[in-house]
């Protein structure tokens, strides 16, 4: 019998075999977020439990639903509004698989006479439920609105610490008994005589604070760009790019949006309406974001950098008449991880424009804003 | 032909040594870290991060590393020299690492030589570090006591018993925490699938044990960690279940880690299924009688255990009490506190064995309660049953 010759050498056997090895060496990569949710339901039933569960296999079925509807609510409960309103609009599915979103069930339960109670400790698959969400969110029928988004990437530079600012008083006031009454009596003036001054004397002070100022380098990030530019366009949103706006409508100044965010967390009233009125009647929604790169670090398991990074936005809509604000993040921190921290940076800033531009989105679904 | 052979052969060399290799599975062994980050560790463990400061701590993680890369098991292999299995591209999500949470010194001054004895408490933690989440917390306890006199330079003796609780005591081999880790290591369960957590979530002294704390210069708050983490430890020890740290004080449902480089990381911890709440009751002593050279004492602990199902209420809940006889010189001025301690060591360990073999001869002792027996009993294996088997996945 004679072996059939694939026409490799030994090197490339060994190359094969190496592959294979290696192959199998592999890992499943583990990527979920870890979120548990409690609950408990007690129930009232119509007879005695026997050996501590109730006699209809119904009753308990029934209690067993109810506790992990209370346990997905409690923990929608605890997000935002824009992501409790999605989650009941998506309710009906969610109920049909609850198995899904509520994983590793740890359940117990005791009864004294009728009553029960059912108690239910679980993981929530939150991807599983965020992809339910962008599911459900309001149906877009044609093409969303135009929007533009200015998305500011900025790296504390220093920070300016002021000392306080000590007054020191030390005062001598004649003060008549009149004066004295009107004080404790308010409106009624109408004080007898002036016969006796009093000499008050005051020692004392204050101590002002000043706000520590910090500046910031503003930098331009593509990656973030791309990144504000995806999901916006991924729920259907016509975006326009931020630079492409500046230049076609003298006063939506980027230039001002860096130099003030340099210095502060907002924009000046001014810069704000002069970008309101360049794009009025073109454009009807804007996004105006600041990612802050905060600490770097290094994992002290796989020695990966670390960097985290501080989002908030704003969105204005234009009515006709004015830029009304329509939604807002509150500051939310991201983690990202690289090689170096060039790319530990990217990451984080990426991420925290996605978590940013999603609750926008939840937010603008959730006001039926299109 | 023959190079046909040995080609197949080593197919299957191969293929069996992947498939060997596949079955263990992969954790990766961080090293050192301290409970409550940087700052929180140099406050409440000064000696231990004292002589753990800069480079030495790395040469203490190598001695670590040499005793847990000798652990040989057939399930898995613990990586310790950075091979790759920690890298979140490589996808192992498992770790480990030892947390230590606590140092406390105890002088103790009498007539026949005074004593230092250090008590350091520790947790083999399991993690996953991609989502940076606890899986699992065994405690690990380690004491080791030494004498001195007025020329004794009390630094170094502070320093000289860290590095032989923590890292190795010829004089007492095995019993120092990294050798314990080592032996522990060899038999922890090491699994994802931990779901169900206990955990010690309260500790009360009340007024009369609070008096002796005072008279013996104990701060209250240190006591009710040395107490949780003594009932954690023993909880975990007898019945081998993790037991969720001790958090009083921390933010809920988060640990912050040191590590080797300086860094602090934060973990989140699983919420607690079910919870021991622990009450001090008193600590006495009496004494019994006397000749003309010795004294005859009694020295007394009482405490209050309960266990309770965090959703569903309390379990069982009783007091309990031990004491120990002691017979003294009458030249002899010896400090109550020490034997307080251990009177309340014993309480605990022996409590834990009644747990799954109840004893009524032990319970007529022990036990200061008007409940009947065979309630005890049942919600012992309450206990047992419902807290301790479950956890362990039975």
């Amino acid at each position: 019998m004679k072996m059939i010759d694939f026409g490799i050498g030994k090197s490339s056997v060994i190359g094969f075999f190496w592959v294979l090895v290696t192959g199998l060496l592999q890992t499943p990569l583990v990527h979920a977020d870890t979120e548990w949710t409690q609950a408990t339901v007690t129930k009232e039933l119509s007879r005695k439990c026997n050996k501590g569960k109730p006699r209809s296999a119904a009753d308990y079925q029934s209690a067993l639903t109810e506790v992990k509807v209370a346990a997905i609510r409690t923990w929608g409960s605890q997000q935002s509004v824009a992501t409790t309103n999605l989650l009941s609009s998506a309710e009906s599915e969610i109920l049909a698989e609850l198995d899904t979103y509520l994983l590793n069930p740890f359940i117990r339960s005791d009864c004294d006479g009728k009553t029960f109670r059912l108690a239910l400790k679980a993981e929530v698959n939150v991807a599983a439920l965020n992809q339910l969400m962008a599911r459900n969110a309001p149906a877009v029928e044609g093409p969303r609105s135009r929007m533009t988004a200015v998305f500011v990437a900025r790296k504390q530079m220093s920070v300016k610490i002021y000392d306080d600012k000590v007054t020191k008083i030390n005062q001598q006031t004649n003060i008549s008994e009149a004066e004295q009454s009107a004080d404790v009596s308010g409106e009624s003036m109408s004080a007898v005589g002036t016969s006796t001054t009093t000499e008050k004397s005051v020692t004392g002070g204050s101590v002002e604070k000043k706000a520590n100022k910090v500046l910031y380098s503003v930098f331009n990030s593509g990656a973030l760009d791309a990144a504000v530019t995806e999901n916006f366009s991924s729920y259907g949103f016509r975006v326009v790019d931020a630079s492409q706006v500046a230049g076609r409508f003298p006063g939506f100044d980027l230039n001002a949006f860096a130099d003030e965010f340099g210095v502060g967390d907002d924009l000046s009233p001014e810069t704000k309406n002069a970008a309101f009125d360049a794009i009025s009647g073109k454009i009807p929604l804007l996004v105006v974001a600041t990612v802050d790169v905060l600490s770097s670090d290094i994992d002290p398991v796989n020695g990966n950098n670390i960097v985290y990074a501080s989002v908030k936005a704003w969105v204005y809509r234009d009515d006709g008449l004015f830029f009304e604000s329509v939604a807002a993040v509150a500051p939310i921190q991201m983690r990202g991880a690289g090689l170096n921290e060039t790319a530990a940076e990217t990451d984080a800033l990426v991420k925290a424009a996605e978590a940013a531009s999603k609750e926008i989105v939840d937010q603008l679904n959730s006001a039926g804003i299109r | 032909m023959a190079h046909n052979y040995s080609l197949a052969a080593a197919f299957l060399v191969c293929f069996f040594a992947a498939t060997a290799l596949q079955a263990k599975q992969n954790v990766q062994f961080a090293g050192i870290a301290f409970v409550g980050g940087l700052k929180d560790a140099e406050v409440t463990m000064p000696y231990v991060t004292k002589v753990l400061s800069d480079s030495k701590i790395r040469i203490a993680n190598t001695e670590l590393m040499k005793i847990v890369s000798k652990v040989d098991r057939e399930d898995l292999v613990f990586l310790t020299g950075g091979e790759g299995g920690g890298s979140i591209n490589s996808g192992s999500a498992l770790a480990t690492a030892v947390a230590i949470s606590a140092e406390s010194f105890r002088d103790n001054r009498t007539s026949f030589g005074n004593t230092l004895k250090l008590s350091l408490r520790a947790q083999i933690l399991t993690f996953d570090f991609t989502n940076k989440r606890v899986i699992s917390s065994f405690p690990v306890y380690s004491a080791s006591v030494k004498s001195y006199n007025e020329t004794t330079d009390m630094e170094a003796l502070r320093e000289e018993l860290v590095v032989k609780t923590l890292i190795n005591n010829d004089e007492d081999p095995g019993k120092s925490i990294f050798d314990k880790v080592g032996k522990k290591l060899e038999t922890l369960k090491f699994k994802e699938g931990w779901k169900v957590y206990v955990q010690v979530r309260d500790v009360t002294v009340n007024p009369p044990a609070e008096e002796i704390l005072k008279a013996n210069n104990i701060p209250v708050d240190a006591y009710k960690s040395w107490l949780a983490a003594a009932f954690s430890s023993g909880l975990s020890d007898f019945h081998d279940i993790p037991v969720l740290p001790y958090t009083k004080g921390q933010a809920l449902g988060a640990m912050r880690l040191r590590f080797d480089e300086g860094n602090d990381v934060s973990f989140s911890l699983p919420p607690a299924d079910f919870a021991v709440d622990l009450v001090a009751r008193g600590f006495g002593t009496k004494e019994l009688g006397s000749t003309s050279a010795t004294t005859t004492k009694t020295h007394g602990v009482g405490m209050e255990v309960g266990f309770s199902d965090v959703a569903l209420g309390s379990l069982f809940s009783e007091n309990m009490q031990m004491g120990r006889v002691v017979q003294y010189s009458k030249d002899a001025q010896v400090g109550e506190w020490p034997i307080y301690e251990e009177v309340q060591l014993v309480l605990i360990t022996e409590f834990m064995g009644q747990l799954v073999k109840p004893d009524k001869k032990w319970m007529d002792r022990h036990l200061k309660t008007k409940s009947k027996y065979k309630e005890i009993v049942k919600q012992m294996k309450t206990i047992d049953k419902n807290i301790i088997q479950i956890i362990k996945g039975k």
